[in-house]
């Protein structure tokens, strides 16, 4: 096996990995965010940028998972007939990894809206 | 002789000849084979490794322990039959249901789906075991030991009291007996047992398949194994820190959770809850993965929506990690905390609905759905966990979660989901799978009749429950008043408990019963298309005649003459020539053949590790400190003898035919073998409970201003920076060795391996010496307490990597590693890398964070 292909094959399973990945670093900063302007700085009123900064990281995740659904789609066509992803091919693979992928990014992009809507609606400490 | 295939062509092009070999050839090589795989007879059998045996015992335990759990589950619903009733006393009571959750979720829930991927995983893949039999038996072990200790205390008086989640500080300040040490130690054993599973699991998956089954042609069955143990990878970490913590409160006085010393009980919630959580649905995946092997076979279609199914288990996966802030609802967190969490919580019903959708389809597609006692259980489950789903959504509200906060609704809820998400698959499962155990099949009539009792007792049981919280009696108490309204639903509860023990005692006969009495079963009675079903039954020790190529999803349906072909013995592997134990190593994505895997065979060196091992935690739970040191050397010596006799052998030669005209290297350096796989996922579990320990470094310092201040008594820069620094040089020394080896420079191996061993000598001094030198008591606030678990954390890291040194120096002495055959150094070095990470970063925090505030 070259290292070339050793490489793209291990690739795979990052592609799938990678779209959840964006939403947990996403969750982990809006909930360091809240922890911080709700414990740390309480005092200091920085609440009200809470719901800013969660525009912020929402904007830069779901720009992350664009990236993940352009990358993740090489090698193979998003959402081909399910038959294609049946087969004992690389293009099956390839195909089924790129629809996977697509998929893990619609569900990771719904689940950074809902944290960021969150943040939005109820933006107070209290 | 064909070379092996490039991995891109993987083996489509590897068709099984065209004339089977003679019979005669056929029946020499059956016979080799089963002496090769055979399992011990006499009182030898207990050495079994083989995972048809361990997988067997495990299931059986499991079993066991559910049906303990299920008669303390009566004992309660008989003290709440009535108002004032005096069936239970208070304290037994809570010992009761405390160790009914802990059995039920520990010893049941979470082993049930480790020990049914033992049992059934291999075959699935067309695999004759997993990559690490003895490891799987050790973890079964340990498992066992483990939970005898915590059911039998209950037995003595003696159970934990704390609930299954044991908070503190009524856990720490209130019990003072062994109960909660025996609920923290024996639970941390059988952690062990549960991550063993996971890593032997993961490689499994990954490395385990036939040739030919690509990501996209796995059973779906594997896909969820793959991502629950993943989770266990990442889940019982934090779980395992906490109880460290915990039981160091309780033995030593360290206060992490002692507000009078700075400690919050919430950092205990909190990483219960981050492994709590997810636990669900660690318990949830790995059944609901049943269901998608029993539907397809059923409905006679194939999975409608396989990515989308893949895409339900990734997603479900990842997102349940996001969620356990909801069992916190009322610990008085910020409303914007609670905002998110609540978010998330309503967000992961969107994979885990998706699923079912799935399922659904598949059903309405089949041509001809046939409603068979496992689909009985499936339709039971889903309909059961759909309710227990729509009720989850209603106490991730933070505004009903308030309300319904420890009620009766709460228990109503996390049973409505765990009996549909699990005890209904399995149960389908059961009555599925068991022809592949011993050729027969469970009763159609007792399944059906099985189903009735066990579907109406729990609607009975758990219904009223719902109500019974609405109307507000709280869990957890042991008896209540007459007139408030509570008698009637608590009445019908109870007879409800008891149809459904019926309905388990049916199901406990239809299996127990002699097998004389049990119908044989057919070669795949279910006519399903996967692996598994492929063997005759009953099958023979060695699993799979000949590890066969792969072109579909559900070979037996698409593959044309696969079982003539594996009947004969014309696939990967048809002999064991040389009387060993031998497996497919594959690669991760594209299942190429990449290695022949010796496998060892039986031993009783399990045991004995596991019995040495859990010497360590039940000596310690009675505080018989010197027996649990020499449990810990015992330990130790015969895990070094395992793995000096089981591991890194050298194989007589390189390489072997495997069959198919393809010759496979026997022996895997580096990053493609499995034990670099197994040490690798270990570490990362290892590591993940290391950033839970971190987590609550920086849980305290958000918490109170006073945290730092502490630090003025701390261990400052320089020491730490030179702990830091020579522990550095020790894993810069194991890097130069492990050159030093590959290039057979034996002089400058062994000076390498010195001068590791020296500096790791020297950095474990310097690490002590950052907590000791000062006045830094780790008995008098959570700062120093925390400062000292971190160094001892590292500083025991240090010290199994000086033990690691020695092995690979005396491996090399021996003969047993050479430089092209370096697995030891190898993991070793490995090992190394996630050491001095964890080194430098518990050094950057103790030293660098206070700096940077301005203190130190």
């Amino acid at each position: 096996m070259t290292g070339a292909a050793s490489s793209a094959r291990a690739s795979s399973l990052w592609r799938l990995a990678a779209p959840p990945i964006v939403w947990a670093a996403h969750f982990g900063a809006c909930y360091a965010t809240a922890v911080a302007a709700c414990g740390r700085w309480s005092d200091s009123g920085h609440a009200g940028a809470v719901p800013l900064l969660v525009a912020i990281w929402s904007a830069v995740a779901l720009g992350a998972l664009a990236v993940c659904l352009a990358t993740g789609s090489r090698g193979g066509a998003v959402l081909e007939p399910a038959r294609a992803l049946d087969d004992d091919t690389p293009a099956s693979r390839a195909a089924f990894v790129a629809t996977t992928n697509a998929l893990l990014v619609m569900v990771s992009g719904l689940a950074v809206m809902f944290v960021a809507a969150a943040a939005w609606m109820v933006p107070q400490c209290r | 002789m064909r070379p092996l295939p490039p991995a891109d062509a993987a083996t489509a092009d590897l068709d099984p000849p065209a004339t089977p070999a003679p019979r005669a050839v056929r029946n020499a090589q059956e016979a080799r084979l089963q002496q090769a795989w055979a399992v011990p007879t006499g009182w030898r059998y207990w050495s079994a490794v083989n995972n048809t045996v361990v997988g067997q015992w495990y299931v059986a335990v499991t079993l066991l322990f559910f049906l303990f759990g299920g008669v303390l589950a009566l004992l309660m619903r008989l003290q709440l039959a009535s108002p004032e009733n005096t069936v239970l006393s208070a304290d037994r009571y809570n010992q009761i249901f405390t160790v009914h959750g802990s059995v039920m979720m520990f010893l049941f829930a979470i082993p049930i789906f480790e020990a049914v991927s033992i049992l059934f995983l291999p075959q699935m893949l067309g695999a004759r075991e997993l990559p690490f039999p003895r490891l799987s038996a050790f973890g079964f072990w340990a498992f066992a030991i483990g939970g005898v200790f915590l059911c039998g205390s209950l037995f003595f008086d003696a159970a934990p009291k704390g609930g299954w989640f044991m908070y503190p500080p009524l856990t720490s300040g209130y019990q003072p007996g062994v109960g909660a040490d025996i609920w923290l130690l024996g639970f941390s054993f059988i952690e062990v047992a549960a991550i063993a599973a996971a890593v032997e699991l993961i490689v499994g998956v990954l490395r385990s398949r036939p040739p030919g089954m690509r990501l996209n042609l796995m059973p779906l069955y594997a896909w969820y194994v793959l991502v629950a143990a993943f989770m266990v990878l990442f889940a019982f970490p934090p779980l395992i820190a906490g109880t460290m913590m915990l039981e160091l409160e309780r033995a030593l006085g360290w206060p992490f959770f002692d507000p009078r010393g700075g400690g919050d009980p919430l950092l205990w919630q909190h990483l219960f809850w981050i492994f709590g959580h997810p636990e669900v649905y660690i318990i949830f995946l790995p059944s609901v993965a049943l269901v998608a092997m029993i539907v397809p076979t059923v409905a006679r279609h194939r999975i409608v929506g396989y990515s989308w199914v893949v895409l339900a288990a990734l997603g479900t996966g990842f997102l349940s990690f996001g969620l356990w802030v909801h069992h916190m609802f009322t610990t008085g967190l910020p409303g914007l905390t609670l905002a998110l969490f609540s978010a998330l919580s309503a967000a992961v019903a969107v994979p885990t609905a998706v699923q079912f959708f799935c399922f659904a389809a598949t059903l309405a597609a089949g041509r001809r759905v046939r409603w068979s006692v496992p689909l009985l259980f499936v339709m039971g489950g889903i309909a059961t966990f759909v309710i227990g789903g729509l009720t989850g959504l209603m106490v991730a509200m933070a505004p009903f979660n308030l309300q319904a906060h420890d009620t009766f609704f709460v228990v109503a809820h996390l049973h409505t989901v765990l009996i549909g998400g699990a005890v209904f698959p399995l149960l389908a499962g059961l009555y599925y799978y068991y022809p592949l155990v011993n050729g027969r099949l469970l009763s159609d009539r007792l399944g059906r009749v099985a189903f009735g009792l066990v579907f109406t007792g729990f609607n009975a049981t758990f219904m009223p429950m719902h109500v019974l919280g609405l109307l507000g009696m709280p869990r957890r108490v042991f008896t209540y008043q007459t007139g408030l309204g509570w008698d009637t639903l608590n009445l019908v509860a109870t007879v409800g408990a008891m149809v459904l023990a019926a309905g388990f005692a049916v199901v406990a006969w239809d299996v127990v019963r002699p097998s004389r009495t049990k119908a044989r079963s057919p070669r795949n009675p279910w006519r399903a298309g996967t692996l598994e079903w492929l063997p005759p039954l009953p099958n023979p020790s060695w699993g799979m005649r000949t590890i066969p190529e792969i072109d579909a999803r559900y070979p037996l349906w698409d593959q044309p003459g696969l079982v003539e072909a594996y009947d004969a013995g014309r696939f990967f592997l048809p002999d064991a020539a040389e009387g060993r134990r031998e497996m497919l190593v594959t690669s991760t994505v594209d299942a190429a053949p990449q290695q022949c895997l010796r496998i060892p065979g039986p031993t009783f060196l399990t045991l004995w590790a596991a019995l040495a091992v859990g010497g360590m935690f039940v000596f310690a739970t009675f505080k018989l400190y010197t027996l649990a040191a020499v449990s810990t050397v015992l330990s130790l010596a015969v895990i070094l003898v395992w793995l000096w006799t089981g591991t890194g052998e050298i194989p007589e030669s390189d390489d072997k035919d495997v069959g198919l005209g393809v010759r496979l290297p026997l022996y895997l350096r580096g990053r493609d073998g499995v034990g670099w796989w197994a040490m690798c996922i270990t570490m990362l579990a290892v590591f993940t409970a290391f950033i839970a320990v971190l987590f609550g470094y920086f849980f305290y310092w958000t918490l109170d201003a006073r945290f730092l201040r502490e630090a003025q008594h701390g261990p400052g820069v320089a020491g730490p920076a030179a702990a830091a620094a020579i522990v550095a040089g020790s894993w810069a020394a194991t890097v130069v060795a492990r050159r030093a080896n590959a290039a057979d420079r034996a002089r400058a191996f062994y000076g390498a391996m010195a001068a590791a061993v020296a500096c790791a000598g020297l950095g474990l001094v310097a690490l002590v010496r950052t907590v000791t030198a000062g006045d830094l008591d780790p008995t008098t606030s959570a700062y120093a307490a925390t400062v000292w678990l971190l160094v001892v954390w590292c500083a025991v890291h240090v010290g199994l990597g000086i033990v690691m040194h020695l092995y690979c120096a005396a491996r090399r002495w021996a003969g047993r590693m050479t430089a092209r055959h370096d697995i030891d150094i190898g993991n070793v070095t490995l090992f190394w890398h996630f050491t001095v990470v964890t080194v430098l970063l518990a050094m950057a925090v103790v030293a660098g964070f206070p700096a940077a505030g301005g203190i130190g």
